[in-house]
This record gives C-alpha cells, structure tokens and sequence, in this order.
C-alpha cells in the first residue's frame, strides 16, 4: 500500500490550453450540424426515424438542456424535407347522414383549392339558380301546371256548380266551409219562403240539395289528388331546371378534378342534393324569422353566418399543406387532449348549442399526418387524457375526433361523428430518464408504442476530438443566437467550465443550455465593453456573475460558521471530532459545507448507534455506511471476541435529512479516533465513503466541497497546515477553483488523496496507523493498537461484569 | 302626374273584413299603407246575412273546406264562428293601428257590401278582403288551388294598379307604387285601351319611381279582368269611381279575383 498523496497543483485542474486550439475566434470555425459525441442517440433517433412499422415511435430521453429538442428538430426536418408531401384532409357534408361527416385526401395543397373551387360554384349556383327560376320558361311552365289545376278544379267545380243552379240550388261560403242554399235569382231562399213552397217543392229542394252536396263533395275530394299531382309535376320541373342551372358548373369541376375519385363522387353527390334542396339557393333574408334575428346568436364573419348553401356544401379543409414542401414535422407545445386529436367547435344558435362538419377542427396529429409529430413528454402526461388519446390514436392508427365527454360517456347530446382518418405519423416523446423508465415499468402499453429509446448522455468524453468539436459547437451557438464569437481563450475557458459542469475532468457537461447561457451574459459583458468579440474576460464575468445570483444560501451558511454559531473547528485538535463535508444543491448551483461530525464510545453490546437514523433524519444509504463501521470494527479489531461497546455518531447542528455515505470514512475516522483517545487536527476535513475492508471510495461533489471548506479556512486566515482528504477515485474529477489552486501553490492549503482509513488516520492524528504483525497484532504506539487494546478492555470489562452475582447471562 | 299619396293630409282608411286567411293578407296590406299618427283606422266586419237566413233551413248543410265531411249548419255555431273571425279581424286591425300610432275603430255590420259601402263615404282608402259569403265565386272556386301555390310564388306576385280614365286614376297608381316599393314586388299596371293617352305619363311616373319591376298593359276593356286574374296580382288598387265606392263595379272585382282591393278616392 502506497502513503497518503499530497495533490500538486496540476491534480487539482485540468485546464484547456488555448494554444491547443488552432483558430483566434469562433467564426473561423464551420458549423457544426451534429451533437458531441451523441452517437448513441443520434442513431436511435436516425433508426426510429426511419422504420415505418407500427410502435416504432421514439422516446427521446435524457436530462434536460442536452440538446435533445434541437437534434431531434435538426434530422426530422432534414429527413421530412427528402420525403413527399402529406395528403390535405377536407372534411365534406354526408347528405345521407349529416352527423357522420365525410372525409377526403387530397394531394398537398389541393384541399384549399377545392374549398374555393366549391365556394365559387355555391356562388354561381345562387346566381344560377334564382335565374334559371326566373326565367321565363320557367315561369310559364310553373304556371301553365298552376293553370292547368285551377281550370281543372274550376271545370269541376264549374260543372257542379251549374247542375246545382239548373236546380236551383247555390253554393254559398260559410266560416269554416261550403253550403248550399236554394235561390231564387241571386237570392238564397229564406226559411219563411221556404214554407210557403209545396210540399213535393219542398221535398225535391231537400234532395237535390243533398246531391248537390254529394257532388261537390266528390269534387272537392279529388282536389288533393290534383293538387299532389301538380306538386310532383312541379318537382320535376324544378329538377330539370335545378339540373340546368348547376349542370356546367358541377361538370366543369369534376373534369377538373377527375384525377380524385372521391371527389368526382362528391361532386356527384352534390349534384343530386341541389336538385332536392333547391330552395336553399334560392331563399332570401325574408326567410329568416324574427326569432331567428333575435336569439340567432349569429355574429358577423362567423362561419354559421353562411348562407345555408355554404353550410351544406362547403368544405372544411381540416388539413391545408398548401405551400409546404416535404413531409410535415409538427412541435406540439401545448399537447392538451384537444390540440392533439382536434375538436368540434359549437356556436349558439336560438339558445341551443350546434354545430356541423364547418366546425370541425384539426389537431396537432391531423397536421403531422404523414410526418412527424414533436410533443415533451411530460407536458403530455400534464395534460388530463391526452397520452391516452394519443395511445389510442396510434394504436388503431386512425384518428377519431370526439369530444371528452364523448369519448368518455359523460354526456349523452346529439353530435358530430366525423368519419375517421387514416393516420400515419411518427411521434417523438422528449422526456427526462425518470418518466421514461416510469412510463416502461406501469404502461404495459408503452413498450409497444414507443420501440425506440434515444438516450442522450450527460456528458461526453474530453477527448482531444470532442474538444475541438466543443469549439466548433460553441461557435454554432454563437452564430445561432446572434452573439458575438469567442476567442480561443474564452472558448477554453468555456470548456473548462463544460469539465466542472460534469463535475469530472476528464469529462464534458452535454447540457448545452447552461453553456449557452454563460455565452449570452458574457455577450452582454462583451457589448458593454464595447467589444466585437468575447474574451475570457467577459466568460469570467459571466460566471462569476452566476455563482454571485445564486450564492446567497451558501454566503448565510458561511456567515453562520465563521460567526461561531455553526460550530466547526479549523485548528486545534479534538478526540472524536472531525470536519465532514456535505454537498448542496440549491436550484442549479451547488456548494458544499464543511460539518462536524462527533463520535462517543462506552462499554455496550457491540452497537454502533447513528443518532440521525435514530431520529429518522439519516436515509437509507447513510445508514448502510454506518453499518459498514460496525462491520470493519469488528473484523478489524474484535474478531475473535464480540465488540463490546456502545458507540454513537451525531453531525452536529444538523436539522435536515441526511443521505449518502460520503461522510462514512469521516464517520470512521471519529469513531476510531474516539476509540483510540487520539485527537483528530481540526486543519483538516475529510470527504469519502469506505467499504468494509477500510478502503476510501469516491463520492461525488469533491470540488465543491474542498471549495466549501476552503472558503471558511481562508475567511478565518489560512495556516498553512488546513487541507482535506480525498478518496484517490475522485483526483480525476477536480476542477477547482483558481482560489484554492492557488493557496495550494502557495503551500497554504492541502489536498490530500487518500486510498484507506489508516492513511486518513495518520494524516489526521499525527499517529501512524500500523500494520499487523504475523500474530495479527498492532505495534504498539499505533493507533490500530490503541483501539484493539481499547476494544480488548470493554470485552473484558463486559466478560467481568457478566460474571457478577444478579447479572444475567 | 299626382305623387303617390299625399302624405300630409290626414287618411280615413276602412278596411272591410270578410273572415278568413284573407283578412290576415288584408292586414299586411293596411301595414305598408298605414305610416302615419294622423292617419285613422276604421275596421268593419262583413257578416253575410244570406248565410243567417240560410242556417235557418231544416235541412241546411255545410262541407268541410278541409275535411270535406258534411254536417248541418247551425244558427248558433255560425254566430260563434262569426265572432271568432271577427276577434281576430279586430286584433289585427287594433295591432296595424298601434304599430303606427293611428286612431282605430271597429264594427261588425250584417248586410251586404253595398249598405257597408254607403255609410262610408268620407273614406279615403278602402281596403277590401276576398269575397265570401253570397254566392261562391270563381274566388272561392280557385281557393283550393291556392293551396299549392308556394311560398315563393307567393312573394313573387306582383301589385296591380287598374288605371281606369277617372280622376281618382293617379292617386291609385300612387298608392300602388307605395305599396310595390314597401313589400318589394313588382307592379303591373293595366290601361284600358280607351285610356292609352296617359301611357307616357304613367311611364314617366314609373321611371321617376324607380321600381325595380314595373310594367304598362294596355288591354281591351272587355278583356281587362281576365288579363288582371291572369297576373295574380297580390293586391289591386283602384281609383274609386266619379260617385265613390260604386258597390256593383268594386263587386264584380271582388268575385272575380282572389286578392285584396284596395279602392283609392
């Protein structure tokens, strides 16, 4: 086993020299169309992009900030642009069920065409129409059949009429009907006239009145049957007329759209309901009834404002790619249930709610059908029934436009039931890990659906390659958000920021948000200054601009320390006391805060007790680090008798939860230091968390913790002899600041990197560990033997007392 | 030629109802006349006393219009009925007056038109329903016929103004001009052949209107009802004769067409 290592400065930074990057600023470099070192991502997407099966839907996963949403947005719109173009969708009146619309493709941009080509025929058609009605042809026609009832019911009338006269009985009206009366002239007969008539007069007036009115009777029945007659003779006569007036405009449409079948039927369609509902073209403002003004709800440009015409043969055209080229690629931002699988619209009318096929609106996979559909994953999941909706969508690959309270049975109201669309769509989940591997292990039905995960790494090797793409990415950035490019210097120095970001050296922070971020403040620094390009200068300010917004908490906690009300020692020696450190993370900045944790040892039964799990402040994790104590104590110093103390192991002035076990080693390190009575030098702090076997393994946060103690060693003026001690694993990872790197230069403060507990321990008391002898025994004057001869006194102090009369067994 | 109506001087207008679907038409005729406060509103109800006579009979019967079924006629029930009719022709009349603000009065009067017509001589306007009651003319003989005219046909029907060479002639054509601008149909105007001299003015007059439709007929007098019943006017007018209301010639237009009259003095 190798000593404790004291870090030389170079260990404690691994910079980007400038000189190794062979450009003076960002604009001399090309641009980079790709993401670092994301080929584990890059070609999942490229592979779900491009497999048409069912399911095969993409899950793009990873922290947020890393540049997902702009790759993905990048290669569909650079695939999609090589593809054809989707169909447009027009949403057609069903003339044999109204509340079941009907639905078209069209070739891209077409629908749109034919909306204004049926808008313009409605047009002509009104003017057609009411023409063709007017014309005189028409008229004498209609009015010869008029003609002809009126002197077919006037001959028959007539003709009764003039056998009633011959017998000298009239016809006469009456309030609710005809009667008959015998006349003398022009005169009915009276009742007194009547009587003085003889009797056999009297009797063949009776008669013939009552055959008079059998035969008028009979006339009048056969009136109906006339009048339906002339009805169905005027009926075809309109047809013929009807079919006239809107003939040529219907045919020249359906040459022109002879190419689309659906449409030629339509048209068809549309040719026989005119001729049935001609009246529509030919009605006027007169028709609407008072009532219809008043509570008509019908506002001015609204589309119930058409005419009825327009409302029976207009044309929805639900989705218009009039002017696009390429499949469509859709970045849906507000995927609520409706934006995603459209919705009917209502308007008042008369009080009621109605609606019709005009109303029907197109959602976001309506508009990517054919292409490409981009929603974040977690906004949809926000959203109540939307991933349902959309699971359901792509599942029976059709889209379904129903109201929620449809879909879900919650209302029972007549509505539309617009005729499915075919849908063939590509969409792509944005989505942190955690919901990705939610999504996996609760919906069953998720694996099917999303086949394809692209997962984006966090961080990137810091290669000398990706290095120099880093500067090329850098001036990407730059270029697309309109700011000033970066000197090499700055570049570099940016770089070493992407290193700490990951929190390892050897490493690059993927998120490109926070980095492009820094760029824009220090293009703000740059612009006050008056500068054409942004130097490390400008970066430096940025960053320290950020660290000084975000400081306040770690500034307080500090002040507290150094104001003695946090209790931590930077000098002098303790028995059983040692600085731990604790890493924060408040929003996005992270610090770290040195904590004094404590042990105290008695007589007991071998049980090491964590005050913080005790109190239920400790997690799990925490918990398990001081179990492994328990265990390394007594493989170490007691193994051939049980441990017989009582320990106990506090952080002190701690009041929130605790978790990890990167404090363990220091936890050990008090223990056994508390076991030993030798005093622990308060200089120093210790970070790392140890395993069974005493050896120092990595924790995470190292930089911002050897900063954290750093800063309050120096607040309180550094002695030179301050430092902590790190696990050996986490060398790589520093990245500290240029503070620390530089007391360290000076020789006034330490870093430490540490393999096991007994280098620690050495370095904190002063005591050398010592290794065990071939009899398994400590050389005296170490502190491995003071413990074991420790551990030995309360075993036998506990063998005595268990031999005492009354103790049990 | 005269303007249409001479809109300062205060109108006595009667309006004579004969019961039925009519009187309702003959009120949407009153409306477009009527404008003005000063304007008054006398109504009369024209009860047929033939038919009273006539229910008297043991064996009198009556035929449905609708039903065709028959059933005796009865004193009481023709009263009843009567008075329906004349209610709704009253509220009908009452409401044209109080849209406009105009005076109103209104009476039922059993007789013939003629003993109708001559108690009032001070009016200005007459307006006169389809004939019913006395002996069914070839109005009635068309009413089932009417029934398939359709509503369109019905709104295309224009207004006739019967130019007759008598002095009350151009306010007539005024009164037709009025009413063809408020309902918005066309007007035909018919000239007897022997009063053709007033052709170019009555043209004039039409052109100075400005009517959208507007036609001159010179027709043969003999011919000159058949020629108005062939148009299907939706409202005559005519001037009232050098004596006023003559009931024969006012008759005869009644029986033969199946619009409302209006008779201008």
């Amino acid at each position: 086993m190798s000593g404790p290592r004291e870090l030389p400065v170079a260990a404690l930074y691994r910079s980007c020299d400038p000189r190794t990057l062979d450009f003076e600023t960002t604009e001399e470099l090309p641009d980079l169309d790709h993401l670092v070192a994301q080929n584990r991502a890059t070609q999942a997407i490229q592979l779900g992009a491009s497999i048409a099966q069912k399911g095969y839907n993409l899950f793009v996963l990873g922290q947020e900030g890393t540049g997902r949403h702009t790759l993905v947005k990048q290669y569909l719109e650079q695939k999609a642009a090589q593809e054809k173009p989707a169909s447009d969708w027009c949403y057609l009146n069903n003339f044999d069920e109204s509340r079941k619309p009907d639905v078209i493709p069209l070739p891209s941009g077409r629908g749109r065409a034919l909306a204004e080509d049926m808008a313009q025929l409605i047009d002509d058609a009104r003017a057609a129409i009411p023409a063709a009605f007017e014309s005189e042809d028409y008229r004498t026609r209609r009015e010869s059949i008029e003609s002809e009832l009126q002197e077919e019911q006037e001959a028959a009338f007539e003709e009764v009429s003039k056998r009633a006269k011959e017998r000298g009985i009239g016809i006469i009206q009456t309030p609710t009907g005809i009667a008959f009366a015998p006349i003398r002239g022009d005169e009915a007969l009276g009742p007194e006239e009547f009587n003085q008539l003889p009797d056999e007069e009297r009797e063949r007036i009776v008669k013939e009145t009552e055959e008079v009115g059998k035969e008028l009777q009979a006339v009048m029945r056969q009136a109906p049957k006339r009048v339906r007659e002339a009805r169905r003779r005027v009926r075809e006569l309109d047809r013929e007329i009807a079919l006239w007036a809107v003939g040529s405009l219907i045919e020249e449409l359906t040459q022109k759209y002879a190419a689309h079948e659906p449409v030629v039927a339509y048209l068809q369609r549309v040719s026989e309901d005119i001729v049935g509902n001609i009246g529509l073209f030919r009605s006027s403002p007169e028709d609407r009834s008072p009532m219809q003004e008043l509570f008509g709800g019908l506002i001015p440009g609204d589309q119930t404002r058409e005419s009825p015409a327009t409302q029976r043969y207009g044309v929805n055209v639900l989705v218009d790619h009039e002017g696009t080229t390429g499949a469509p690629v859709v970045f849906e931002d507000n995927p609520t249930f409706q934006q995603l699988l459209g919705r009917i619209e209502y308007v008042s009318q008369m009080g009621a709610l109605v609606t019709n096929f005009l109303l029907v609106k197109a959602g976001a996979l309506h508009q990517a059908n054919g292409g490409y559909l981009v929603v974040d994953a977690r906004k949809l999941l926000s959203q109540p029934f939307a991933y349902d909706g959309l699971k359901r969508a792509l599942q029976s690959r059709e889209l379904r436009i129903e109201s929620l309270g449809q879909a879900y049975s919650l209302v029972s109201t007549v509505s539309l039931e617009p005729a499915p669309i075919p849908l063939s769509v590509k969409v792509v989940l944005i989505g942190e890990r955690l919901l990705y591997y939610l999504l996996q292990s609760l919906d069953p039905e998720f694996s099917t659906l999303f086949k394809v995960a692209a997962d984006f790494d966090d961080e990137v090797d810091r290669s000398e390659e990706n290095t120099q793409l880093y500067a090329r990415l850098l001036g990407t950035l730059a270029k697309r958000n309109s700011l000033r490019p970066l000197d090499r210097f700055a570049v570099a120095r940016i770089i070493e920021e992407g290193a700490r970001e990951a929190g390892d050296g050897e490493k690059l922070s993927a998120r490109i948000r926070p980095v492009t971020d820094v760029m824009r403040e220090a293009d703000f620094w740059a612009q006050k200054a008056g500068a054409d390009v942004i130097g490390i200068g400008e970066v430096e300010e940025a960053l320290a601009g950020r660290v000084q917004r975000n400081s306040r908490i770690r500034d307080r906690v500090q002040e507290e320390i150094l104001r003695e009300t946090l209790l931590i020692d930077t000098a002098g020696k303790q028995v059983g006391q040692v600085n731990g450190l604790a890493a924060l993370q408040i929003g996005e900045f992270r610090f770290g805060r040195p904590t004094r944790i404590t042990a105290r040892v008695s007589l007991g039964s071998g049980k090491v007790v964590d005050i913080e799990r005790e109190v239920e402040l400790g997690g799990p994790i925490h918990s398990k680090g001081v179990f492994i104590l328990s265990a390394y104590l007594a493989a170490t110093y007691s193994s051939d008798e049980p441990l017989s103390l009582a320990a106990s192991l506090v952080f002190e002035q701690s009041y929130g939860g605790i978790e990890g076990d990167s404090a363990s080693c220091a936890e050990l390190c008090a223990l056994l230091s508390a076991l030993a009575g030798a005093p622990i030098d308060q200089s120093f702090a210790i970070t790392g968390s140890v395993n069974q076997r005493g050896e120092v393994q990595a924790i995470g946060g190292a930089n911002e913790k050897i900063e954290g103690f750093f800063d309050i060693c120096r607040a309180r003026g550094l002695s030179g002899s301050q430092g902590v001690l790190i696990p050996t694993s986490n060398v790589k990872h520093l990245m500290l600041r240029e503070d620390v790197r530089e007391a360290v230069e000076q020789g006034q403060f330490h870093v430490y990197a540490i393999d096991d507990v007994d280098q620690a321990m050495e370095i904190l008391t002063g005591v050398p560990a010592g290794r065990p002898g071939p009899d398994g025994a400590f050389p005296e004057g170490t502190y491995n033997h003071r413990v074991r001869a420790r551990l030995a006194d309360f075993a036998t102090k506990r063998r005595e007392l268990g031999k005492e009369p009354g103790a049990g067994p | 030629m005269t303007p249409a109506i001479d809109e300062k001087t205060p109108r006595r207008i009667v309006v004579v109802f004969g019961g039925g679907t009519a009187d309702a038409r003959i009120a949407g005729v009153l409306a477009s006349l009527v404008s003005r406060r000063e304007d008054e509103l006398a109504g009369v109800f024209l009860e047929d006393r033939g038919l009273f006579r006539l229910a008297e009979l043991p064996f009198a019967l009556e035929l449905s219009r609708v039903t065709t079924t028959s059933r005796p006629l009865m004193t009481r029930e023709l009263e009843r009925q009567m008075k329906v009719q004349a209610l709704r022709a009253e509220r009908a009349l009452r409401d044209v007056a109080e849209r406009a603000g105009s005076a109103w009065s209104f009476q039922r009067h059993r007789g013939r038109l003629a003993s109708a017509l001559a108690s009032l001589r001070d009016a200005d306007l007459l307006l006169l329903g389809a004939l019913r009651g006395a002996l069914a003319s070839s109005s009635e003989r068309g009413a089932t016929a009417s029934l398939f005219r359709s509503r369109e046909a019905e709104r295309t029907r224009p207004v006739a103004v019967l130019c007759d060479p008598i002095e009350s002639s151009d306010r007539a054509l005024g009164a037709g001009i009025r009413l063809a601008e408020k309902t918005g149909r066309g007007l035909i105007v018919f000239l007897p052949v022997d009063a053709s001299a007033s052709f170019h003015e009555i043209q004039r007059t039409l052109q100075s209107a400005q009517l959208p439709r507007a036609a001159i007929r010179a027709v043969e007098r003999a011919a000159l009802l058949g020629s108005v019943r062939r148009a299907a006017p939706a409202i005559l007018v005519v001037g009232a004769g050098e004596t006023g209301f003559e009931e024969p010639r006012i008759g005869v237009l009644q029986k033969e067409l199946r619009c409302p009259i209006v008779v201008v003095r």
